[in-house]
């Protein structure tokens, strides 16, 4: 019998090549951190980028996405798309002053990073590339380092760690806002639409005891199951957005040091 | 110009006769003059909408009245709640915003005074037009958020519900007209030195509702065209038993409905911002954190609207969520609240009669608000949905709330727009009457609704306790009708006898006050330098001036074209007009209704005229260059082919539509053919407005009035061209590519 204790115990995906990823990308960061001085700040949100990237890809959460909800594989992108790469970005310490003198505003990155974060997001749901998704693994190994490649071109425009290469506070606003207008609409696409955006889910085969407790104890029918994922796609993801609007409009309204100094 | 009344300064004519009088008011362009215009609108019809609700209050006093009938009930509510929303609440704070914001940033007038005249004409005659309907026999009646299927042609036959419909489309056209000029004024017009970070709270709340009114009225005005394509083109959008959705209504409705209460909350926080710090003699405290919170609202009040749904049975999903997201509003606006309330801490505050309506505001906005954080858990909703509890709670927010503040805001300014002072003996006596009036009439309704007293039903059983609160309630409503009269008596005398009040009668902040009250045409003789949030402060007292203290960021713009930001903002409200109009389009054509009319599209033929409409895109380009580079002759060229092709494009849709009609294919055949044509004849109209706006440019080139030096006038039309085009794209895919299917 397959219980609520065992999926939080027993999901765990101990042979996913995840943990060696998280590893392998920990010992160069320290020593880069180390070397430019990072602060306690940016180490945190490193261990949160690595935290989420476990936890989209070796947790429970990613057994139950790659095995009986959609729900689940909504919130494995939201993880992978939004908080590994925004964090990561924030981990970056800044290079030495010498190498971010050149003061380029970043152009045309802006509308690329813009299209990428949101057409990653609609295009890995066209419901024909969903199921290729959890049919092959070579297209679910894209999917993951597309979507997390999505998500650091969304994210550099705004938190580029050299700050002449970030957008204007107020630029970067629309920017997000933009944003969460584009998750929000699939989002509402998906919570209303009575298609299956990945009938694979619909009814998956395999793991009938899982299946059981998700569709029987949690309630989860596969209509509740596509409703929550568009949801999360819909609500959630846009106060991803919102907080980084807020934490844009706080930049816009500081003084520059400069300025201070002038007094 | 610092004393004279209203009627001196503000009559420029050199003939003072009464004649020249009236045609300057109503040929006014002055943005002082058509915010006095907004307001006095606004108050005679608060006079209409609150005989309404008197009339409404009187049926209730006693059960089982028979003072009106049920019919004329349901009218008169649905009058009551759509004049204060639409024709008091709106144009009232329009009206402030019109007269306070070109002052308040030092500028001299709005960016388009003639934009700014049409937008207010439109409210009067939005106004005529709904109360025409009195006399077609009968009013609007499905109340003010007029539910389908109650509003369609089975329940509504009269034409009450038509004239509701185009009035608030008249009025939405007038709205974001307005909200449009005030963007561009408050991006464009600023006195130099006042940052956007430096600006008035009420001009930073403005300029977000502003965005508000332009995103959310295109989803009332897309649910007002499909009401209406149903109810005279015999098209079912809104009727389930013709594969309708009622649903939808009420989707697209409170796609709009939930943004419009922040809409006619905002501009009076922003009154209450300016009012409080000024009675407290203090800055108002976290500047920054008020101003964020209010970006924070904005947001999330675009995503909350289906809490007014629980009861409609969405699955517990999504109550969950919305519920979720709903409540987090209650983060910003408590922000709000403690700012306030630490605005007031530690001040030396004197308690005139704004300030007075502005402490009542943040007491009764507070319990509004709660009984909001209440309606947000969706069992609570489930239980006191449609009840008199839903009454007392919106009325907390909207009367206790907006109008409290915007009566804060009256008594404060009024000294400005006038230079006379109200009286503040009669003042507190309207204070008064206007606080206990108000929460006798509300505060019962909490416990008749918890009682379970249903709302909008005429009258009521002898129940116990029923009879007395409401006799309550129906005293109070008169003390507050009392109230209205008192001040309408007091702005009478006063603008006769009252004190001169002079440039700075309260030692205010903002730049209003460093001008005559009231203040001339051209707004200031000289502008002083804004060097932080409080320029009049500083002014007047340089020793204790802001920017010797803390610093704010500097101004810092980079100009932009007004003719081109304009265009930009009507390009998002038009967005927003045809993502819902597509939505309905997909709800209604589901992949797997396989007799779709749908199938019979010649997707080859439509295929190439659309690129032909996209190239006009690119002959534009060239045209616009051409202008930019002064060859005359090369920009006619290019500007003549673009309207060739966009009337190619036009007329391909004509016989289109003639074959579709020939194969029995209407508006009233199917939900593809209403959704088809609507979807379809509304990119067309919009191609033939640009059409229309092209050929006046060409005419304007042709005759050699349309030079390089203008031809950003030709961008701002390009701008609208090229995004009549990618809607194309986007309804090219949907209907004939069918992508979402």
């Amino acid at each position: 019998m397959m219980t609520n204790l065992r999926v939080f115990t027993e999901l765990w995906e101990w042979h996913s090549p995840a943990w060696w990823i998280a590893l392998a990308a920990t010992g160069p960061y320290l020593v880069l951190a180390l070397r430019r001085h990072a602060s306690w700040r940016q180490f945190g949100c490193f261990a949160v980028s690595a935290a989420a990237f476990l936890m989209a890809l070796a947790s429970p959460l990613a057994a139950l996405a790659s095995r009986v909800l959609f729900s689940a594989h909504m919130a494995q992108h939201l993880l992978l798309l939004l908080i590994v790469p925004l964090f990561a970005i924030l981990a970056w310490p800044s290079p030495e002053r010498g190498v971010a003198a050149a003061p380029s505003r970043p152009g045309g990155a802006v509308p690329l990073g813009w299209a990428a974060g949101v057409g990653a997001m609609w295009f890995w749901h066209i419901p024909a590339l969903c199921t290729a998704s959890m049919r092959s693994p070579l297209v679910f190994d894209a999917q993951i380092a597309s979507l997390m490649a999505a998500g650091a071109a969304f994210w550099w425009p705004v938190f580029s760690p050299i700050a002449a290469r970030r957008m204007q506070p107020h630029l970067a606003a629309m920017y997000l806002f933009a944003g969460c207008v584009g998750c929000s609409l699939l989002g509402i696409y998906i919570t209303f639409s009575p298609v299956s955006v990945c009938p694979l889910y619909d009814a998956p085969s395999g793991a009938s005891e899982l299946l059981n407790l998700v569709r029987n104890q949690w309630g989860f029918t596969h209509r509740i199951d596509q409703q929550v994922g568009g949801l999360l796609m819909w609500v959630p993801a846009c106060m991803v957005y919102l907080g980084a609007i807020l934490a844009m409009l706080g930049s816009w309204y500081r003084v520059p040091e400069q300025a201070r100094v002038n007094v | 110009m610092t004393t004279g009344s209203l009627a001196d300064t503000l009559s420029v004519e050199p003939e003072r006769t009464s004649e020249s009088l009236l045609l300057g008011w109503f040929s006014t362009v002055d943005h002082k003059r058509i915010g006095i215009l907004y307001i006095c609108t606004a108050l005679v019809f608060l006079l209409i909408g609150g005989a309404e609700a008197l009339a409404l209050r009187i049926q209730l006093a006693t059960p089982n009245n028979t003072f009106i009938g049920p019919s004329l009930f349901n009218q008169m509510f649905t009058m009551h709640g759509t004049t204060m929303v639409f024709l008091v609440g709106m144009p009232i704070l329009v009206g402030f915003a019109n007269y306070l914001v070109p002052l308040m940033i030092g500028a001299s007038d709005v960016a388009f005074p003639r934009l700014n005249a049409f937008g207010f004409w439109l409210v009067p005659f939005g106004g005529i037009l709904l109360h025409y309907s009195f006399l077609t026999g009968s009013a609007p009646n499905a109340g003010w958020f007029n539910y389908a299927p109650l509003s369609e042609h089975a329940y509504s036959s009269l034409q009450g519900v038509d004239y509701w419909l185009i009035a608030l489309l008249v009025l939405g056209i007038g709205s974001v007209s307005s909200a449009i000029n005030l963007i561009v004024t408050i991006v464009t017009c600023r006195a130099p030195g006042m940052s956007l970070q430096r600006v008035p709270l009420f001009v930073w709340m403005m300029f977000i509702t502003s965005f508000l009114i332009i995103l959310a009225i295109p989803a009332l005005n897309s649910a007002l065209v499909l009401l209406l394509i149903d109810r005279n083109l015999g098209a079912g959008f809104f009727e389930p038993s013709r594969g309708g959705s009622s649903l939808l209504w009420q989707h697209y409705f409170w796609i709009f409905g939930h943004p419009e209460v922040y809409i006619l909350a905002l501009p009076a926080f922003g009154m209450i911002s300016e009012v409080i710090p000024v009675f407290s003699r203090k800055p108002i405290y976290g500047y920054e954190l008020v101003a964020a919170s209010t970006l924070a609202i904005g947001i999330l009040s675009m995503g909350v609207w289906a809490h007014h749904m629980f009861a409609v049975g969405m699955g517990p999903a999504a109550d969950i969520f919305f519920a979720i997201s709903s409540l987090l509003i209650a983060i910003p606006t408590g922000i709000k609240v403690l700012n306030w309330t630490a605005t007031l801490w530690g001040g030396s505050i004197r308690l005139t009669t704004s300030m007075c309506f502005a402490i009542a505001f943040l007491i009764q906005f507070t319990i509004g608000g709660l009984t909001g954080v209440m309606f947000a858990v969706a069992p609570i909703d489930w239980q006191l949905t449609d009840t008199y509890f839903v009454v007392a709670h919106f009325h907390y927010v909207l009367f206790g709330g907006t109008i409290f503040g915007v009566f804060a805001g009256g008594f404060y300014w009024f000294p400005k727009m006038t230079g006379r002072m109200l009286n503040e003996r009669l003042g507190m006596v309207t204070f008064w009457l206007m606080v206990i009036g108000f929460n006798l009439t509300f505060f019962v309704q909490h416990f008749l609704g918890l009682m379970g007293m249903p709302r909008r039903t005429y009258t009521y059983g002898d129940h116990p306790g029923w009879h007395a609160l409401n006799a309550i309630s129906t005293y109070g409503a008169f003390f507050m009708g009392l109230g209205v009269l008192v001040f309408l008596w007091n702005a009478f005398q006063s603008l006769r006898r009252g004190e001169v009040a002079g440039d700075n009668p309260w030692d205010a902040f903002t730049l209003e006050w460093a001008t005559s009250s009231p203040p001339a045409v051209e707004n200031f003789a000289v502008v002083p330098p804004v060097k932080s949030r409080r320029p009049v402060w500083d002014l007047n007292h340089p020793d204790l001036a802001d920017w010797k203290t803390g610093r704010t960021p500097e101004d810092r713009r980079t100009p932009h074209s007004p003719a081109k930001l304009a265009s930009g903002s009507f390009i998002v409200s038009e967005a927003m007009f045809f993502l819902l109009l597509v939505s309905a389009y997909v709800v209604f054509n589901r992949a797997t209704d396989e007799h779709s009319a749908a199938h019979t599209l010649e997707v080859g033929r439509t295929g190439v005229f659309t690129f032909l409409l996209l190239a006009s895109s690119v002959t534009l380009w060239r045209a616009e260059r051409a202008l930019r580079s002064s060859d005359q002759a090369t920009f006619l060229k290019w500007l003549a082919l673009t309207l060739g092709l966009g009337a190619v494009f036009l007329v391909n849709q004509g016989i289109e539509y003639g074959g579709l009609l020939r194969h029995g294919v209407t508006i009233s055949s199917s939900m593809f053919g209403s959704t088809f044509f609507t979807v379809t004849a509304f990119h067309g109209l919009h191609v033939f407005a640009g059409l229309v706006a092209l050929g006046i440019m060409f005419v304007l080139g042709k005759r050699g009035r349309l030079t390089s030096d203008r031809s950003e006038v030709l961008s701002a039309i390009g701008y609208y061209w090229h995004f009549v085009d990618v809607v194309w794209i986007v309804v090219f895919s949907v209907i004939y590519l069918r992508v979402l299917a």
